[in-house]
């Protein structure tokens, strides 16, 4: 969860940056603080979408104990 | 017969009307039975008989009420109907005008389902306060229901094609028939305990009402409501809300919205993220060249250009004096020069050595070696040495003779 948040964190930071740098006034220095911080905010954003696929389970047993693979390729029509 | 009023056929028709119209019973009222002769006309208006064992009433329902029915009547179907009697003048027919009509049996279930919504209401499972905000990005999702037919597939294929990042843990229910609520609810308790996603979507593809049944059965409700993970409620129906609808995070109209409503679309994400690098990149190079053309601006100021033309003065009378330096320089040089030859002249002239050619001579003791210029630095028998021009004589002293 504590990623979640940080990922939705990071895009609000850097609409904010985005904003606050288009609006042009603020100074050089803080411009390109803040421009810096903008990069790196969108590295981490686009970092955690291009995270390895996620797997597709099945609970099989009530207690969830055991898993299987789950593909939509084995469902049967109902 | 003579003293009473005589009436017309469509007066006597149109006062039973009246009557039946104004009667607090007949024009507000449900009846059961079978349904028979069902006619559904092209006009789209309804008819069709209701019957028991012994008798039968002539119904109609019009297209207006008849359109919002969401099962199709069939002959035999055991029914509800709420509505009014009135008369067909034409025919002096009565008959039962039908506003609503809901299979018996489900009679029952509707009854419940009220009761439960009210109750539940009261207990507050239905606030707004307690809802839940849904994860932006979700690391897994959740999802209990059939691992059949539909939705489920819509679901997974919707979740993967949107964010393919996104982890999935299917519970696999019965999501009709017996027992499924209790399915349902445990599957919705097993994520709450383990903990294992961030979002949880509960649900199943549409159906009848009494094939949606378990979705409004209590268990379920209390389950999503006890949940610690955001439930995304996603029964396949426009219309009606199921009691799990209410209780929900969020509803969903169907599996598919369900999906789109669980996970961002990372493409779009993405596509937005591009957008913001660039608006950055632009807005930075924009600021420095702003501030670049200002400094032009400014150097191109009187100020400036007068400093500028300032130092280019200076500039050329530093040039100027260095080459006066530069010419000084060689003077002093040359007059050196001069000098030294000069004095390297004088030097010759003031050699002893220069002298021996013009016929002088230098006397040396030959004992010490000492010059000597007077005689009477000499005594006789003593050996002298007599430098000329090119060569020694040694003589000796026989006489001394000082000048007077």
């Amino acid at each position: 969860m504590e990623e979640n948040f940080s990922f939705e964190q990071a895009l609000k930071r850097l609409e904010e940056i985005v904003e606050t740098l288009e609006a042009g006034n603020i100074s050089l220095e803080e411009s390109i603080k803040i421009y810096q911080e903008g990069i790196s905010l969108s590295k981490l954003c686009s970092g955690m979408l291009e995270e390895a696929e996620g797997k597709v389970m099945a609970i099989m047993n009530r207690n969830g104990e055991h898993m299987e693979e789950f593909s939509i390729s084995q469902i049967k029509e109902a | 017969m003579s003293n009473e009023r005589i009436f017309t056929v469509t007066e006597i028709n149109n006062y039973i009307k009246y009557l039946m119209q104004n009667d607090t019973l007949l024009s507000h009222l449900h009846v059961k039975g079978e349904i028979s002769n069902f006619k559904l006309h092209t006009s789209g208006h309804a008819y069709f008989t209701l019957k028991d064992a012994d008798s039968r009433i002539r119904c109609v329902m019009f297209k207006g009420n008849a359109s919002k029915l969401k099962f199709i009547p069939e002959d035999g179907c055991e029914v509800i109907l709420r509505g009014y009697f009135s008369i067909y003048e034409r025919d002096g027919q009565y008959q039962f005008y039908v506003e609503d009509m809901i299979p018996e049996g489900t009679g029952s279930l509707y009854k419940a389902y009220e009761q439960l919504k009210k109750r539940l209401s009261e207990l507050g499972y239905f606030a707004e306060s307690r809802k839940r905000q849904l994860p932006f990005l979700p690391k897994a999702v959740g999802i209990v229901t059939s691992p059949t037919g539909a939705a489920v597939r819509d679901v997974i294929s919707i979740i993967k094609r949107r964010c393919p990042c996104v982890d999935i843990y299917l519970y696999p229910v019965q999501v009709q028939g017996a027992g499924a609520e209790n399915e349902i609810a445990e599957g919705i308790r097993y994520f709450s305990a383990k903990g294992n996603v961030d979002v949880v979507i509960a649900g199943r593809g549409g159906g009848s009402i009494e094939e949606l049944w378990a979705f409004n059965e209590e268990v379920v409700a209390e389950a999503i409501y006890r949940s610690n993970i955001p439930v995304i409620s996603a029964v396949g129906h426009e219309t009606d809300f199921t009691i799990a609808d209410f209780t929900a995070d969020l509803r969903a109209a169907t599996p598919s919205a369900a999906a789109e409503l669980a996970v961002p679309d990372m493409q779009s994400l993405m596509s937005k993220l591009n957008q913001f690098q660039y608006v950055l990149n632009a807005s930075i190079a924009n600021c420095i060249s702003s501030r670049r053309a200002r400094v032009e601006r400014i150097s191109k100021d009187n100020v400036f250009r007068q400093l500028e033309r300032k130092i280019l003065n200076m500039n050329q009378t530093l040039d100027t004096l260095d080459k006066y330096l530069d010419m000084n320089m060689m003077n002093i040089l040359k007059s050196g020069r001069n000098q030294l030859d000069k004095a390297i002249g004088k030097l010759g002239i003031l050699n002893p050595e220069s002298a021996l050619g013009r016929g002088y001579a230098i006397v040396i003791r030959e004992s010490d070696g000492r010059l000597l210029t007077t005689v009477d630095d000499i005594n006789t028998g003593e050996k002298l040495d007599i430098k000329l021009k090119d060569g020694t004589a040694r003589v000796e002293v026989k006489d001394l003779c000082k000048a007077q």
